[in-house]
């Protein structure tokens, strides 16, 4: 039977499928900088009622020494470039485990050491591939450009207690809870910065203490308590 | 600037976090919780009443920040 592969717009996507929480996610949460660690992605739906066979995820130049999981989605090959670099990898449902319907949730897991650049985000561009009971492909990139593509928050790394930071680049006050929402407490200088509501009550109850707002500068020094 | 604003916030919060080296370590406790009372001629009255105010309450945290939340060389 031959497959017929067609390659679907975002918005046809989402608007036709009625599922717009439908995408690949990063199931495993934030990670911190410049640490090996696992990286783990979640499928949640395939594509229109078809079943999802293959995912690629491209890797980032700025996360190193990578390794695939097996995941029971299926085997994991991998793409190397000229410098035997892993470039991509690919997970391949076996034939004969195509689900009847879109009713399946898979994560796909690699392991990789992060880039020393907290208070940024890593975009993995990955290829989902969906196949129907007659044989019809669906092929869906979520690049950023047609679709949302995930991306890997990374946080400093830190130790329990105070820790002290540099700021390389702005971060924008929006973005506080995605860097630092885990954080007691967080200073610069006589400003502080929380999550936490009842924290935030006792900073606004502070004489000579305000609340930071309008995010962070760059080469702005911090104080993090975790 | 920011140095002279940092040191005036120390110097306000700096009563408050000060240490505890004055307390008395032999100080009587005070009571904390209402006993049960005892009648001299009958048992405890309502021993197991759902209102009493045990000593193992927690405390309620302070309005303003504790000092375990202002950074280091913040408080003296």
């Amino acid at each position: 039977m031959q497959s017929i592969r067609i390659l679907v717009p975002v918005a046809f996507v989402l608007s036709t499928a009625g599922v717009a929480a439908a995408h690949v996610s990063l199931a495993s949460g934030p990670a911190a900088a410049n640490k090996s660690q696992k990286v783990t992605f979640g499928v949640g739906h395939g594509c229109e009622g078809a079943d999802t066979v293959k995912v690629r995820v491209a890797i980032p130049p700025t996360f190193t020494g990578v390794r695939a999981l097996r995941s029971d989605f299926g085997k994991a090959t991998v793409e190397r470039d000229a410098a035997d670099v892993i470039t991509a990898i690919t997970w391949e449902k076996p034939d004969g485990e195509l689900l009847d319907d879109d009713y399946g949730y898979y994560e796909l897991t690699i392991r990789g050491r992060t880039p020393d650049a907290p208070f940024t985000r890593l975009t993995f561009v990955v290829t989902q591939t969906c196949r129907t009971a007659g044989g019809v492909e669906t092929v869906v990139q979520w690049d950023g450009v047609e679709n949302e593509a995930p991306e890997l928050v990374i946080t400093p790394s830190h130790q329990a207690g105070w820790n002290r930071y540099t700021v390389a680049a702005a971060v924008a006050e929006e973005d506080l809870p995605t860097y630092l929402g885990d954080a007691l407490i967080v200073w610069r200088g006589t400003a502080a910065y929380t999550s936490n509501p009842n924290t935030l009550a006792q900073i606004q109850a502070t004489s000579g203490v305000t609340v930071l707002t309008g995010g962070l500068a760059a080469n702005d020094e911090i104080w993090v308590k975790y | 600037m920011r140095a002279l604003l940092y040191l005036a916030v120390a110097g306000a919060l700096a009563a408050g976090c000060g240490d505890n080296v004055t307390a008395r370590d032999d100080a009587a406790p005070s009571p904390t919780f209402d006993a049960p009372t005892e009648p001299a001629d009958g048992p405890p009255v309502n021993p197991a009443g759902p209102c009493l105010d045990r000593s193992t309450d927690l405390p309620r945290p302070s309005t303003t920040l504790p000092c375990d939340l202002l950074p280091p060389g913040f408080a003296p």
